[in-house]
């Protein structure tokens, strides 16, 4: 039952994310030496980066493909969706885990990477 | 759950279906503004480490050994100013030299040891080879690493014999379970198991319907009893142990590491080591769990095989997509796990590295690591290659930036990108002077279902600087 029901979320986010992706560029990297530092350096961006290396980096580093997929093409909404629901196999990062605030600020940091594109 | 992610294609880095020529290219790299790489050195086989003498003069050694089950000879070679290679010093067939650090006129190397057990060796400037300890525990997974002098003791880490703590299949496929059937990783101090153990084939027989039950610590087949006392001895495995450089037996500095592979002193004082973390692999696969840059805390237990990074196994994120969850084998804990420094990309094989202390180069203080690159399928699957590269970490605050990467629509070896950039940073060290980073770039290694195919000849040493452009 809770397989169904993840599934068809697993669905929905994926049509969000697909719907969504007319916005992507032609590569997902984003990192230092190939874009230079983030254009964005606000506090919430500092910190919301020490927040994706504790939850995040390990399986979507720097948010380029890994064990998981790559992320940096991909708007903040569905972001958002895919870290408090944790569909597939990633799990999923409860108030618990990543309290509101922190997840403001690592959506800051998200889009400051996305849109680093040098 | 996990439907969509089993059947999402996987893409190692290794996974390359020719062999192409060397041909390094330092313009197929990208680094921050400012910095330049070039090449120092090529046709290297299975180099994996570097050490410079009172000269500044840099000596690299190549492994001997290479997953694949691959031997060639271990030496130590003087890198002379036009990339000649001098060789100093040659071991045996007891691969790999992982590491080697220069103190007061004598190279100390670290001998993985796969044949013969591992051994921590001084070199004089002649050649002269002196054993300073044998007989570690070697003969598995990983072997024995490092190694770093300070205040009059050489520090050595020892990798496990498994991927977990409990010996099955993934072992003779490695190929030491025929050759050792009753090796098995020793803890450092007494644990107590919880009683729980693996069933499998019984891979030393032919017979299919032969079954195997196997515990923590324990050799193949040999089950675990609830409450059983596995006495702790020394040397043992997953440790950070120390001998004295006048000579004497191992002491204990820190444990419960699975392969602690890289190490170096912060210029603050501070002991930090990389290890690998688990792999999807044998009898207890544990998923997603990252590589880990610790700060050693003398006497401290650091978690494994119950825990990844400071957390519990059987907790959220480390399940196998469609299988069960990892469950702990020990009863009882020497203590709470330390929460790591960094969380390093999951199957990176985060492995040497250095620290910062130039002003000329900058970046003082931040940690240099090399990144060897995933080994799936082996290690598990990933989507895209892991590692291949160069990162610097902050030690306050955990932070990971990506500092020397190949170009491209995607990350991964220049075999697989069809470049000529890094294939396989092994290690990363400082010049004396701390103004030039060298990069010891292990070479191609092919990794497919069907083999692990290390390519001799195939190795590099880079050097970067900054004053460029
Ligand atoms: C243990 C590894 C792991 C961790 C940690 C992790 N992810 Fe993921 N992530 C995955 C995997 C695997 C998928 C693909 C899921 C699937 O298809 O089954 C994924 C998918 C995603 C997606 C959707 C991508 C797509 O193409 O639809 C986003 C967005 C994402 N992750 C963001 C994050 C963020 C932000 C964090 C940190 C809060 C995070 N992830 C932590 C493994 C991880």
């Amino acid at each position: 039952m809770e397989t169904t029901r993840n599934n068809k979320i697993s669905l929905l986010g994926t049509l969000l994310v697909s719907l969504l992706i007319v916005f992507a560029s032609c590569t997902y990297r984003r990192s230092l030496p190939l874009k230079g530092p983030l254009d964005t350096q606000t506090a919430s961006v500092q910190k919301g980066e020490v927040i994706f290396m504790e939850h995040c980096q390990k399986c979507h580093p720097q948010g380029e493909g890994g064990l998981g997929p790559a992320i940096n093409h991909i708007p903040n909404p569905p972001k958002r969706l895919q870290i408090r629901l944790g569909l597939g196999a990633m799990p999923a990062f409860g108030k618990d885990q990543i309290s509101k605030e922190e997840l403001d600020n690592l959506m800051a940091y998200l889009k400051a990477l996305r849109n680093n594109k040098g | 759950m996990s439907g969509c992610y089993g059947i999402r294609n996987a893409n190692g880095g290794g996974d390359i279906e020719e062999i192409p020529a060397r041909r390094p290219n330092p313009s197929d790299i990208a680094l921050p503004a400012g910095y330049k790489i070039e090449a120092v050195a090529t046709n290297l086989t299975f180099p994996s480490a570097i050490a410079f003498d009172d000269s500044g003069t840099p000596y690299v050694v190549e492994s001997g050994y290479s997953y694949g089950e691959e031997w060639t000879e271990p030496r130590l070679l003087r890198i002379e100013p036009d990339g000649r290679k001098v060789t100093v010093a040659t071991g045996g067939k007891n691969g790999p030299w992982n590491g080697v650090t220069f103190h007061q006129g004598s190279f100390y190397i670290s001998e993985g040891g796969v044949l013969e057990g591992g051994k921590i060796l001084r070199v004089n400037p002649g050649g002269q080879i002196t054993t300073m300890i044998s007989g570690l525990p070697s003969y598995g997974d990983h072997h024995t690493n490092g190694p770093v002098v300070r205040d009059g003791y050489v520090y050595f880490g020892q990798g496990t014999a498994t991927n977990s703590g409990v010996v099955g299949k993934d072992n003779l496929e490695f190929g030491w379970l025929k050759r050792k059937p009753d090796f098995h990783d020793i803890p450092c101090q007494d644990v107590t198991l919880n009683g729980r153990d693996y069933k499998t084939d019984n891979v030393l027989t032919d017979d299919p319907d032969d079954k195997a039950r196997t515990g923590p610590y324990l050799p193949f087949n040999t089950p675990a009893k609830k409450n059983q006392v596995i006495s702790g001895q020394l040397p043992c495995s997953g440790a950070i142990m120390r001998i004295p450089v006048s000579g004497g037996p191992a002491e204990l500095v820190a444990w419960g590491l699975r392969n602690p592979y890289g190490m170096a002193y912060s210029p603050d004082g501070r002991l930090f080591i990389t290890e690998n973390a688990y792999d999807v692999r044998g009898s207890r696969p544990v998923w997603g769990t990252g590589d880990v840059l610790w700060e050693i805390k003398p006497g401290t237990w650091y978690g494994w095989p119950d825990y990844s990074a400071g957390r519990p196994v059987d907790s959220k994120g480390f399940k196998v997509p469609g299988e069960g969850k990892p469950k702990p084998v020990l009863a009882k804990y020497p203590n709470d796990p330390p929460k790591p420094t960094a969380v390093l990309g999951v199957h990176s094989s985060s492995n040497g590295f250095d620290f910062a202390r130039s002003t000329s180069f900058g970046e003082q203080g931040e940690a240099f690591i090399a990144q060897f690159g995933d080994m799936a399928p082996n290690v598990g699957k990933v989507l895209s290659p892991v590692g291949y590269k160069i990162v610097k970490v902050n030690t306050t605050n955990g932070v990971v930036t990506d500092f020397a990467v190949n170009k491209g629509k995607k990350n991964g070896p220049a075999s697989w990108l069809k470049s000529g950039g890094f294939e396989r940073p092994n290690a990363v060290q400082f010049s004396p002077d701390g103004n030039t980073l060298y990069v010891v770039d292990f070479g191609i290694m092919q990794v497919t279902k069907e083999k692990t195919h290390p390519v001799e000849g195939t190795g590099v040493l880079w050097k970067i600087t900054k004053g460029g452009n």
